[in-house]
């Protein structure tokens, strides 16, 4: 990639960074927008969205992601297959340093969002991409009519159990503290843990993942009793929480755990930086408040374009 | 050279390894293995087992690279030395 001279450069496709390209494009600025993986970020993994407005009878991720991005392009965004890697200070501005090349902007938003955290369990590692996964969108498809284990108690796990039971034999759902996933989630998994589908282990931490070629068991331990059980499993999926994807971003102040600071306007330490979505420290991590952070951020970088 | 990538109909890191190398018209074979079931079988004694796609392999030179995902750096660096 030639060193470009865009107005914003919008780092991740995600929703958050989608629906900034697509109102700056729309009020006719120079937009470019990196992806170092898939365009529509973590929705393009999730099976099917139920709680965003306008789509009465939920709508698959990769639908979602195609429309953000058509809807993007349309008003004339770039999307660029690149990693950001660095935010440099210039002389009118940015330059944003990428595994392929440099781009040079007026103003950066940083949209890169958050990774899966694992839970750092012994044979965890060893067995990722052979029996351990964090999508299941992705390779529930593997498991077909054998039994796995989900790991975690949010909304994420509780709907990654739903999808999977559609595919596997069976669902053991390993819960360290509290389910903590919205009611309606809880009431389609109370009926599949009546009708055998899924159990139900609250109260144990997964202690080590087993196997030999492949992963044949999930032990975990009961929190009270600190007595062990050893589940016979085939696959191991673990949605225990989100990474903020801020290792390669330097520029910028972090919380303690790595997220992005901003103010009301979604600036950052840096003035003309601006971060939104996922990635943003306090962030409630669903596709609404993205969109609605992208939006709010486009409002703010165009407010400062204007005055510098 | 010979590139072959295995995915499901599913996985968006799959429809984007396709995309991205289709961009840079470069000729590959794509396998939907949730639908082949044959072609699910080959990956799978390809791999050594591998339960996580996109999974590629590219033949060149009289090797056969494999790789996990879709890995960007790993991808241009075998096409490039191809000049791709
Ligand atoms: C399994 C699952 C199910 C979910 N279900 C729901 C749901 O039902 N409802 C809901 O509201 N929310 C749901 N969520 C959460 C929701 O998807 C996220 O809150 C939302 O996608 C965040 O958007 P984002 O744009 O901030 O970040 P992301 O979606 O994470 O997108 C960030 C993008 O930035 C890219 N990126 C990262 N670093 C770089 C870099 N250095 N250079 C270039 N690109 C980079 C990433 O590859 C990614 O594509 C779910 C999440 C998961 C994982």
């Amino acid at each position: 990639m030639a060193n470009k001279r865009v107005d914003v450069v919008i780092v991740g496709a995600g929703p958050t960074g989608l629906t900034a390209a697509l109102y700056l494009a729309r009020d006719g600025f120079a937009v470019t927008v990196l992806e170092q993986l898939v365009v529509g970020g973590q929705v393009a993994t999730t099976n099917r969205i139920e709680n965003y407005p306008g789509f009465a009878e939920g709508v698959s991720g990769l639908a979602l992601a195609a429309d953000f991005r058509t809807q993007a392009e349309k008003f004339g965004a770039k999307i660029k297959s690149a990693g950001a890697i660095d935010i440099q200070p210039s002389q009118d501005g940015f330059v944003v340093v990428t595994d392929d090349g440099e781009l040079t902007a007026r103003a950066v938003l940083v949209a890169t969002g958050s990774t899966p955290k694992l839970t750092g369990i012994p044979g965890e590692k060893k067995f990722i991409g052979r029996g351990v996964s964090t999508c299941a969108t992705c390779d529930g498809a593997f498991y077909k009519n054998q039994r796995v284990a989900v790991v975690g108690g949010a909304n994420a796990a509780v709907q990654e159990t739903l999808h999977l039971v559609n595919m596997v034999a069976h669902v053991d759902l390993v819960v360290r503290s509290e389910l903590k996933a919205s009611r309606v989630l809880l009431d389609q998994l109370d009926k599949l843990i009546q009708s055998g589908q899924v159990t139900l282990y609250q109260g144990f931490t997964p202690i080590e993942v087993v196997g030999g070629e492949k992963v044949s068991a999930l032990k975990i331990k009961n929190n009270v009793r600190k007595t062990e059980k050893t589940l016979k499993i085939d696959g191991l999926f673990v949605f225990i929480g989100r990474l903020p994807n801020t290792g390669w971003l330097r520029a910028v102040e972090l919380d303690v755990d790595g997220f992005v600071i901003v103010n009301n306007d979604l600036e950052t330490s840096v003035p003309g930086i601006f971060a939104g979505g996922d990635v943003r420290s306090g962030s409630v991590k669903q596709i609404a408040a993205a969109v609605g952070d992208g939006a709010a951020a486009a409002l703010s970088i165009r407010d400062y374009l204007s005055k510098c | 050279m010979k590139i072959t990538v295995y995915g499901t109909m599913t996985c968006a890191y799959c429809f984007a390894l396709k995309d991205w190398l289709s961009e840079r018209g470069v000729k590959f074979e794509y396998h939907f293995i949730d639908v082949d079931y044959k072609k699910a079988k080959e990956m799978f004694e390809v791999s050594g087992g591998q339960t996580a796609v996109p999974f590629s392999t590219i033949e060149h030179d009289g090797e056969l690279e494999k790789i996990v995902g879709f890995d960007r750096a790993k991808f241009n660096k075998i096409l490039k030395e191809h000049g791709k």
